[in-house]
């Protein structure tokens, strides 16, 4: 390979260009190799458009309530209509049009829980990692200390504190998540400190803020992604669980926890008001957890073939 | 003037109370357009040495020098903004692996031109004009495409020639390179030697090299340090110092060259290993491994002696003993 290309060189050869595969090429060969992942993706892009274009999709409006149609089963079930595809609930809303919405809302507030833990949990993480000594050390102890705590009691705890509402549920979830990242990150970013190439780096003369966010952040983000995936249905769970038990999202809000605790006293009665939500939360948090996999794969460069 | 002055250079690690010094009153110039080879054995100091004098050690280890000077400029008091306008500018560095020499994230194109936008403030055309033209100085055939490589992409040889363009970007009056070869396999070894030192007298720059491979500083060097735990024992000029090694631990070395032990049944070896934090010796490092060691040499360090175009810390240097 190498005498071809020393020999390349002594005859100066424009024809000799090499065309390397674009990353996101050889990202998508490292994703669709794991064919759970593409099903999870597909299965998330329709929940995606579905949240998008809900007004457009979802057959009546979520809050409507159809008196004359209270518990009516499925379209399949003896006694369904076709006029409510997935039945309606104790208030006669259509059940299919409530998940569509609630869509909106779970994908909604697991996005920015995410985004709200991995900020600053990326900062924090980075400077335990590149302050070891003194700052490192608070750092990482406060964490052990959030870590120490049950997740869902501190999350109450935090929504007890903060009062119930959107806003604070998504802090409460954020918060409770948060020290996943900063460790995360500050074992990724010492692992990376050790090498030649952020002392080149600095060799080069590379400033503190440089090194954190433009050299050693991008050779993190590989685990970080697939956490933040496997978080954002965590968090899709955390919401619902809230939701359950009336600290989360306020009815009549469509949410799918909201809707699952409102719906709990009919469960012997019409077990699709219970179940559909039930299973919408189950199936999105397995087609996200399938599509981490699957990043996971394509993502770490451990797993990587040799290229 | 001298490019490079470090007068009596040491390196403490560990606490104030039990420190560990890993470089021990350190001596050396180098001119402009000079290369220097500096050898040992692993754990001799050779790199911290070089980290010290580019400010890589803060917060880690204890530095105290007489003279530390680069171009005119103390390195000692200067500010850690100075600083950094010289390191990667007029100092730069080639590590010893090139897989990890190289960020990860970004292509070779981007790495070679942040460093010429950063220190030499290029833009557009002519930053991409300069990071091709370096890319052929080392030799990268097709460069123009592999511009848009990642480093997982190239091989060792060639990702070590994108370390030595990201290194030379800027016209650096100093190069170091630290085992620029060791990661090598031997074909590659000789074309990287050989386009470093044509890169050298091409740009007239000082180039300072760490390594552990004799044959590599007796073909290119014109002036040789041996350094034994943390200290220098032998410092003299090429060919000189291959010829008449006045040091027992040059002379060690040199017969632990393979190719010196030809028809022999056993490689020559020197017996032990380089004395750590606990077990140094109190008279003269070598002492407990000296082939030639006497009563004097246990009991008291010796002190660096001037001989024939350098100097030799050793109480009875091998020529003397001769003459």
């Amino acid at each position: 390979m190498t005498n071809a290309n020393m020999q390349n060189a002594a005859v100066p050869a424009e024809d000799a260009a090499v065309n390397y595969p674009s990353p996101i090429k050889e990202f998508w060969q490292g994703f669709s190799y794991n064919k759970g992942a593409v099903a999870g993706l597909i299965f998330m892009i329709i929940v995606v458009l579905c949240a998008v274009l809900a007004p457009l999709v979802a057959p009546y409006s979520p809050i409507e309530q159809y008196r004359d149609h209270l518990l009516t089963p499925p379209a399949w079930l003896d006694g369904g209509s076709s006029a409510f595809l997935l039945g309606t609930d104790e208030l006669g809303r259509d059940i299919l049009s409530r998940l569509i919405y609630g869509a909106r809302l779970s994908l909604f507030i697991g996005l920015c829980s995410v985004l709200l833990a991995m900020v600053p949990g990326v900062v924090l993480g980075l400077l335990a990692a590149f302050f070891p000594k003194v700052l490192g050390g608070v750092i990482m102890r406060v964490m052990d200390i959030m870590m120490a705590l049950p997740s869902l009691l501190l999350a109450v705890a935090i929504m007890a504190i903060l009062g119930p509402g959107l806003l604070n549920a998504m802090i409460a979830i954020a918060t409770v998540s948060l020290p996943a990242y900063v460790r995360l990150t500050r074992a990724s970013a010492m692992t990376e400190l050790n090498r030649d190439y952020v002392t080149a780096s600095r060799v080069s003369g590379a400033g503190l803020l440089r090194l954190m966010f433009n050299t050693v952040l991008p050779n993190c983000m590989a685990p970080l992604i697939v956490h933040a995936t496997m978080s954002f249905s965590s968090a899709i769970l955390e919401i619902a669980a809230l939701g359950f038990l009336g600290l989360g999202v306020q009815p009549p809000t469509p949410e799918w926890g909201t809707m699952l605790a409102s719906a709990r006293d009919y469960i012997e009665r019409a077990w699709w008001v219970v179940s559909l939500p039930g299973l919408t939360i189950l199936l999105s948090v397995l087609a996200i957890n399938l599509m981490g996999d699957g990043l996971r794969d394509a993502l770490d460069p451990k797993l990587k073939r040799a290229a | 003037m001298s490019l490079l002055e470090i007068k009596n250079l040491s390196v403490e690690f560990g606490s104030e109370k039990n420190p560990f010094r890993a470089v021990e009153g350190l001596d050396l110039i180098v001119n402009q357009g000079e290369i220097v080879g500096i050898v040992g054995e692993s754990g001799s100091g050779k790199s911290v040495t070089m980290m010290a004098m580019m400010g890589l050690l803060e917060g880690q280890g204890r530095i105290v020098a007489d003279t530390l000077q680069f171009d005119g400029k103390n390195l000692l008091t200067i500010s850690a903004r100075e600083r950094r306008k010289i390191v990667g500018k007029d100092i730069a560095m080639i590590f010893q692996d090139p897989m990890t020499s190289l960020n990860p994230s970004y292509t070779v194109g981007y790495q070679i031109m942040e460093v010429l936008k950063i220190h030499q403030g290029l833009r557009g055309a002519a930053l991409k004009q300069r990071a091709l033209e370096l890319m052929e100085m080392v030799e990268i055939p097709a460069a123009a495409s592999r511009l848009n490589a990642y480093p997982h992409q190239l091989s060792g040889g060639m990702s070590q020639r994108v370390v030595i363009a990201m290194a030379i970007a800027c016209n650096p009056k100093l190069l170091i390179a630290d085992e620029p070869t060791t990661a090598l396999d031997v074909t590659i070894q000789a074309q990287i030697m050989e386009l470093l030192v044509n890169l050298q007298k091409s740009q007239n720059m000082a180039l300072i090299m760490i390594t552990h491979d004799l044959a590599v500083v007796a073909e290119v060097a014109h002036k040789v340090a041996v350094m034994y735990a943390g200290q220098v024992a032998e410092m003299a000029k090429v060919p000189g110092i291959f010829r008449t090694p006045t040091h027992p631990y040059t002379e060690a070395l040199l017969k632990s060259i393979p190719e010196h032990s030809k028809g022999a049944h056993r490689l020559s070896t020197l017996p032990g290993i380089v004395p750590g934090q606990y077990d140094r010796p109190s008279g003269c490092l070598l002492s407990p491994r000296c082939p030639y060691v006497q009563d004097k040499c246990k009991a008291q360090r010796p002190g660096l002696t001037a001989i024939d175009g350098g100097v030799v810390r050793c109480h009875y240097p091998i020529t003397a003993k001769e003459a």
